[in-house]
């Protein structure tokens, strides 16, 4: 019989055998080395007495399941992150304090009925998974959103009024656009610069995203364009929103080397009408594109909302 | 010795039938019943010496057909055979008459000693 | 060629009996773990397409409510899949089962329960179908989703395979309202090594 003493000491594993009691009868090299615990010194100590932070129940019931089904069992790396607290030293790179851990537990001698605990270091895995959510989480957000003002851009707006339409006409409930658009903006290019421009942008989506409700969105349409998807109002409160926007706007000022700098908005504004717009939100933003053009032409600087006509 | 073998499954049947004839040395008629109903009819037609009934059986499961049975004849000798041993189960079937129980696959040597135990060989 | 893996009536009639047996072992050990009664129903066996399968698991998924389900892979001469699928709130009640306290009940630790019970239902059910059909078998490590809906499982679905036959057993826990489910899934050469195992079996008896 091949003596399994260069494994059990040399695996990049951590190796503990207990009884049913949970007592510890073997703690391999790769224990002692991270525990600063000698094989000694462990000897016959209960597991829980040792390292208190262990659950015991979970654990004894554990250990007789493996005895009981003569197969393994296991704990997982999601609810338990570590069986043994081993710290990690690293400077660099560093997420988690301790190491992330996975156990397996398997039947070692079913008569006398000892287990075999394997300890498996997880923790370069559930890094790499870590980094990657985030990184998920960043493309997410790119993909939704403008990358100069951080509102919603056109795509995701599509996407989420569509969503939010139908869960409004379950629920009986009205929809409204705002369409924004900075008055004379080339104007503003002209004078101040494109930068200067930009910050005016910026500044716009800002206070939008401050004006409405957190179950509303704000998305940048076009250049100097912002669309407001307002759910649960109805026309006159709509209205009555966009025209606080407006004045809210027209008292803002933005610093420049030139001077402070003001600016207008028009707005247009309309409701989803079940049988113009037969569940598509495309229509009712063009009518609401139609008041904005209403807006335009009628000295700017004003809300303009779509009469049924 | 006649014995009814009664268990909706093929399989289960011929399970039983060669454990008892590895145990019940003699010459035995073995008659099988795939249901309740069909035990307890085979069992007035033919009078069986002892019956091996399963438990979850469609139209008349096994405690009905031992209760039945042991309405008709109080001496029956019938011993449940299931792959699941519930105290509440097995108290149910000695409730309603049965003698023994013996749990799937049945062990040879188990059923010797019970059969040995309750007399019947 | 697909015919030759569909069971036949003798070999379905074989391996549900088989899998009663089997499935025996396992309330059995669950009532010996944690000390608490469970009963596993009559074992159904279908086998199905791909397709199939799919209609088979939207109408396990009771909508509206979210559900656990875990994956565990079967190596060895019989291989396959097990899946356990269970609701919600059969899951909190399964805790309670386990002896969890009303502040442990988190998804963390349901989390957990749900695994285990799968792993010991799984590891006897099968080991002991293994030994009855003198095959040898190991398991891989369980894992755990949460699923809101069917789409989000079908994005994981491999389609090779043209034949799935699917044991399926409801467990029933007696005091709780826990309902839960396990697949066992097998396919095309898995199904021909069974049908050859069951036929030896047939022929012995």
């Amino acid at each position: 019989m091949l003596n399994n003493d260069i494994i059990f000491n040399t695996i990049d594993n951590g190796i503990i055998i207990l009884d049913e009691n949970l007592n510890i009868l073997a703690w391999n090299y790769w224990l002692e080395i991270r525990t600063n615990i000698k094989q000694n010194d462990i000897l016959n100590k209960n597991i829980c007495k040792e390292f208190d932070y262990i659950n015991e129940k979970k654990l004894k019931r554990k250990v007789k399941s493996v005895l009981v089904t003569k197969n393994p069992s296991y704990y997982n790396v999601d609810p338990h992150h570590y069986l043994v607290n081993i710290k990690i030293n690293s400077i660099i790179d560093k997420i988690y304090d301790s190491m992330q851990q996975d156990i397996t537990i398997v039947p070692y001698d079913i008569e006398k009925k000892y287990v075999c605990l394997y300890i498996y270091d997880k923790t370069p895995l559930c890094k790499t998974n870590f980094k990657l959510e985030q990184l998920n989480v960043q493309l997410k957000d790119l993909s939704n959103r403008d990358p100069m003002t951080h509102a919603f851009n056109r795509r995701y707006f599509a996407e989420f009024s569509n969503k939010m339409l139908s869960l409004s006409r379950r629920n009986n409930q009205c929809v409204c656009m705002c369409i924004i658009d900075i008055d004379k903006f080339k104007n503003i290019n002209d004078t101040y610069g494109h930068s200067v421009g930009d910050k005016v942008i910026i500044l716009l989506a800002q206070k939008l995203e401050e004006y409405v409700r957190t179950s509303d969105i704000v998305a940048r349409f076009g250049g100097e364009e912002f669309v407001i998807f307002l759910h649960n109002i109805c026309l006159d409160s709509a209205k009555n929103i966009a025209e606080k926007i407006r004045k809210n706007i027209e008292e803002l000022e933005l610093d420049t080397s030139e001077g402070k700098l003001g600016f207008t908005v028009s707005i247009g504004v309309s409701e989803y009408d079940d049988k113009k717009d037969s569940n598509n939100i495309e229509n009712t933003l063009k009518r609401a594109d139609d008041s904005l053009y209403i807006a335009k032409n009628s000295g700017r600087n004003q809300v303009s909302r779509f009469e049924k006509s | 010795m006649k014995i009814l073998v009664t268990d909706d499954s093929k399989m289960a049947r011929k399970m039983i039938i060669k454990s008892i004839t590895e145990t019940i040395k003699k010459s035995d008629e073995i008659i099988q019943a795939t249901n309740g109903e069909e035990a307890v009819s085979m069992y007035k037609e033919q009078n069986p010496d002892i019956c091996f009934m399963d438990l979850t059986m469609p139209i008349m499961d096994g405690f009905e057909a031992t209760k039945a049975i042991i309405e008709y004849d109080k001496n029956a000798k019938i011993i449940i055979v299931s792959a699941d041993i519930q105290e509440g189960s097995m108290q149910k079937a000695k409730n309603e008459g049965a003698l023994g129980f013996i749990k799937k696959p049945i062990n040879p040597e188990n059923l010797k000693s019970m059969l040995v135990q309750l007399g019947l060989i | 060629m697909k015919d030759q893996l569909t069971l036949n009536e003798d070999e379905v009639d074989c391996l549900q009996e088989l899998m009663n047996i089997s499935y025996g072992s396992a309330t059995a050990a669950i009532a010996e773990i944690i000390d608490k009664f469970a009963t596993l129903s009559i074992p159904n066996i279908k086998t199905v397409t791909v397709d199939e399968f799919k209609e088979y698991l939207k109408s396990k998924l009771d909508y509206g409510k979210s559900h656990y389900v875990t994956n565990q892979l079967i190596n060895g001469t019989i291989s396959g899949e097990t899946m356990f699928i269970i609701d919600k709130d059969s899951t909190f009640n399964l805790g309670r089962e386990y002896d969890l306290e009303e502040d442990e009940l988190i998804e963390e630790e349901l989390k957990d329960v749900v695994l285990e019970t799968s792993n010991i239902i799984t590891s006897t059910t099968i080991s002991k179908f293994a030994e009855l059909i003198n095959a040898s078998v190991t398991f891989s490590p369980p894992s755990i989703k949460i699923l809101h809906s069917i789409e989000e499982f079908y994005e994981y679905f491999a389609n090779e395979y043209s034949h799935i036959i699917i044991i399926s057993t409801e467990i029933k826990f007696k005091d709780q309202n826990i309902h839960g489910e396990l697949l066992i899934l097998s396919k095309d050469d898995s199904i021909l090594f069974m049908k050859n195992a069951l036929n030896k079996l047939l022929d012995e008896f």
